[in-house]
C-alpha cells in the first residue's frame, strides 16, 4: 500500500506529515498481505504554537501480528482508536508535566479499551448470536459465562496488533506504546552543542539536528489484545523546546533505522540508537519536497530495505523548515 | 553502511547492527551409511549441496543479514565447524566464538562418511550450543530469536559401539528437547532422507519430523534456509507447515524439470 504525503493543516508553516507503509518481502514471499497501518490527525482545540496551526497533532502506527489471520484489520482499528481518543481534550502547551502525564495515562487505557470494543464488535458481527460472549464482555475483558473468557481472548488474538502513538503540542510530546513499534524525536542543535546525530555525546551532526530514540522496540511484543494489555502500555511525556520532528515506525524498520551501540563504541547495554544517517537525510528530504512521501515509499520498497523482510511503516511529523516548533 | 537514494538525490543511509539474528544449527549425519550405495553415495550429494547451497543464498539479502549458521557433523563422534580454522573439530577444541557465521561467511570443507550414528550426543551438544548462543547475543543486546536446530539423517541413533537405540533409550534426550522448546530456548526439526527411521526420529520431534526421501540434498538445504527465514515468532507446527509447502514446491519443480528433460 502506498500513502501520499499528508499535511495536518493547509497553508505555509504547517507541519509536514508524511508516511509510507510497504509490504515486507517476507510477507510477500509467504503470501501474507501487509499488516501494518498508520494514521495522522489534527487534534481539537487551539492554544498551540502557530506551526501546528494552534491544534495538536496525533500520529499513530500499528503492526498487526504476523501469524494472526485478521491482524491487518486489528492494526487499522488500533490507529483509528488512537487518533480519535488522543485528539480530544489535549492539555494546553503551557500545561505542566503532571497534567500531561495524567492525561496520557488515562488516554492510554481508553485507547486499549476502545480497540477491544472495536475488535469485539467485529467478532460479534461474525457471530450475531445474542448469547455471544462478546456481548457480555465488559471493558476489562471479563465475560459473564464461565469458561468463555479464554475463547473470547483467543478470538481477539486474531486481530492482535502493537501500537505506538504520539500527540504533539510543542514543546510537549506525549507517547503511548505497546509492543515493538518505536519512536524517535528530532531536535535542533544549538550553537556549541556536542552532537553526533544520535542525541548523545560525540561529533557535530551533519544536519544540525539530533535524533533520539525515546521509545525503543520492546520484546517480547505485547499486543493490544493480550490479557492485561492496559497495564503493559508504556507512556512517556517529553518537554522539548528544540523539537523539530517526531518519527514513529514499526519493528520491521528497526534494522534499517537503528544502530547497535557498538557502532558508536558504546557498551552493549546502552541499547539501540536512532541511526542519524537514516533520520537526518529523511527529514531533509521530506522538508525539501514539501512532504511528498513517494521517495520514502520508494526507499522502503528498494532492495536495500528488503533485508528486513517485515512490513515497513514510517510516519513523520516535521517542522517545515527544520526550525524549532517554539 | 547500506544506503539508498531518494528521488531528489538525498542519500539516506540505513542503520547497522540491529538486524534480528536467527541462529541455525545444522546437524549433519556423516555415518558410514552415508557412503552407501557406493556408486551414488549420499555424502557426495551432501557435499555438492553444501557448496551450492551456501553459494545460492549469498545473494539473498534478508537471509544473509539475519541467519547465522553453525554446522555440526556427527558419526562415531561429534565435530563442529570452526570457522576460524576452516575445519570440523571436536567441540572441546573448537573456538567457541567462531562457531556461528553469516551465510555468506561459511565455506564448508568436504565431508567424509564413516562410523556409527551418535546422534544423541550431537543433539545434546546442539541444545547446549543453542542456549549459549542465545544467551550470548542477548547479553550483547543483539536482537535474537529462538535458535533452530535442523537434524539431517539417513538412519537412526546408535550408541558409541554401534548398537541401535530405540525410542525408549532416547526418551531422556527427547524430553530435554521438548522442555527446551516449551521454554522457547530452541526448536528441533528432523529431516530424514533415504533409510531414516521415522518411528525413532518422531520420538525426538513428534510434530516436526519430515521424511524427504524423494528430494536431493540441494533441495533440502534450500528448504532448510527458506524455512529458517522469519520464523522467530512462529510455533513449531507453523514452521513445519511452511516446510511442507516448500517441500511440495520443490517436488513440483523437480517434476517440471523432469518433464522438461
Amino acid at each position: 500500500m502506498t500513502a501520499a504525503a499528508r499535511r495536518a493543516a493547509a497553508g505555509g508553516g504547517a507541519p509536514i506529515v508524511a508516511g509510507a507503509v510497504v509490504q515486507g518481502t517476507g510477507h510477500l514471499a509467504s503470501g501474507r498481505g501487509c499488516q501494518d497501518a498508520f494514521k495522522a490527525a489534527a487534534g481539537h482545540g487551539g492554544g498551540g504554537p502557530a506551526t501546528t496551526g494552534g491544534r495538536p497533532l496525533v500520529l499513530a502506527v500499528a503492526d498487526g501480528a504476523g501469524s494472526r489471520d485478521r491482524s491487518a484489520l486489528g492494526a487499522h482499528l488500533a490507529v483509528d482508536a488512537a487518533c480519535r481518543l488522543l485528539a480530544t481534550d489535549v492539555p494546553p502547551a503551557d500545561g505542566g508535566a503532571a497534567v500531561w502525564r495524567g492525561w496520557i495515562g488515562e488516554r492510554s487505557v481508553a485507547v486499549v479499551d476502545a480497540y477491544l470494543r472495536a475488535v469485539r464488535a467485529v467478532l460479534a458481527a461474525d457471530h450475531p448470536d445474542p448469547a455471544d460472549d462478546a456481548d457480555d464482555a465488559d471493558d476489562t475483558g471479563m465475560v459473564g459465562a464461565a469458561g468463555t473468557v479464554d475463547s473470547a481472548q483467543a478470538d481477539e488474538g486474531a486481530l492482535a496488533a502493537t501500537l505506538v502513538a504520539a500527540v504533539l503540542r510543542p514543546p510537549w510530546v506525549a507517547f503511548l506504546a505497546l509492543g515493538d513499534c518505536f519512536a524517535t524525536v528530532l531536535t535542533r542543535t544549538r550553537p556549541g552543542d556536542d552532537n553526533d546525530g544520535h542525541g548523545g555525546d560525540g561529533d557535530e551532526g551533519s544536519h544540525g539536528e539530533r535524533c533520539r530514540l525515546v521509545l525503543p522496540p520492546r520484546t517480547p511484543a505485547v499486543f493490544l489484545s493480550t490479557p492485561g494489555a492496559r497495564a503493559s502500555v508504556t507512556t512517556l511525556v517529553l518537554r522539548e523546546p528544540d523539537l523539530s520532528g517526531v518519527v514513529l515506525a514499526t519493528d520491521g524498520c528497526a534494522p534499517l533505522a537503528l544502530d547497535h551501540p557498538s557502532v558508536l563504541g558504546l557498551p552493549d547495554d546502552h541499547g539501540p540508537l536512532a541511526a542519524p544517517d537514516f533520520f537526518g537525510p529523511l527529514a531533509a528530504l521530506l522538508r525539501a519536497n514539501g512532504g511528498d512521501a513517494e521517495p520514502l515509499r520508494a526507499l522502503l520498497s528498494g532492495p536495500a530495505a528488503a533485508r528486513s523482510g517485515d512490513d515497513l511503516t514510517v510516519l513523520c511529523a516535521l517542522c517545515p523548515d527544520g526550525a524549532r516548533w517554539l | 553502511m547500506t544506503t539508498a537514494t531518494g528521488a531528489t538525490g538525498t542519500r539516506i543511509g540505513f542503520g547497522s547492527g540491529w538486524d534480528e539474528r536467527q541462529p541455525v544449527i545444522v546437524l549433519l549425519d556423516t555415518s558410514a551409511s552415508m557412503n552407501r550405495p557406493a556408486h551414488d553415495p549420499p555424502i557426495a550429494s551432501l557435499n555438492r549441496a553444501l557448496t551450492r547451497g551456501f553459494d545460492a543464498v549469498r545473494d539473498r539479502d534478508r537471509l544473509r543479514s539475519r541467519v547465522e549458521v553453525c554446522l555440526v557433523a556427527f558419526d562415531s563422534r561429534v565435530r563442529v565447524f570452526d570457522i576460524a580454522a576452516g575445519a570440523f573439530r571436536p567441540p572441546e577444541e573448537a573456538d567457541r566464538e567462531a562457531l556461528f557465521s553469516p551465510l555468506d561467511g561459511l565455506r564448508p570443507p568436504e565431508l567424509t562418511a564413516g562410523g556409527y550414528t551418535c546422534m544423541v550426543p550431537a543433539l545434546r551438544f546442539a541444545l547446549d550450543l543453542a542456549r549459549r548462543r542465545r544467551r550470548d547475543l542477548s547479553a550483547r543486546q543483539v536482537p535474537v530469536v529462538r535458535p533452530l536446530i535442523w537434524l539431517l539423517t539417513d538412519g537412526a541413533p546408535s550408541d558409541e559401539a554401534g548398537a541401535r537405540l530405540g525410542a525408549a533409550e532416547i526418551a531422556a534426550t527427547a524430553e530435554q528437547l521438548r522442555q527446551a522448546e516449551h521454554d522457547d530456548e530452541c526448536v528441533l526439526f528432523v529431516i530424514g532422507v533415504r533409510g531414516a527411521d521415522r518411528e525413532v526420529l518422531e520420538a525426538l520431534a513428534p510434530q516436526a519430523t519430515h521424511l524427504l526421501e524423494d528430494l536431493d540434498f540441494g533441495r533440502i538445504l534450500d528448504i532448510v534456509f527458506q524455512s529458517s527465514d522469519r520464523t522467530g515468532h512462529l510455533r513449531a507446527t507453523e514452521i513445519s507447515d511452511r516446510l511442507r509447502t516448500h517441500a511440495e514446491n520443490a517436488r513440483t519443480l523437480d517434476s517440471l524439470e523432469g518433464d522438461h528433460r
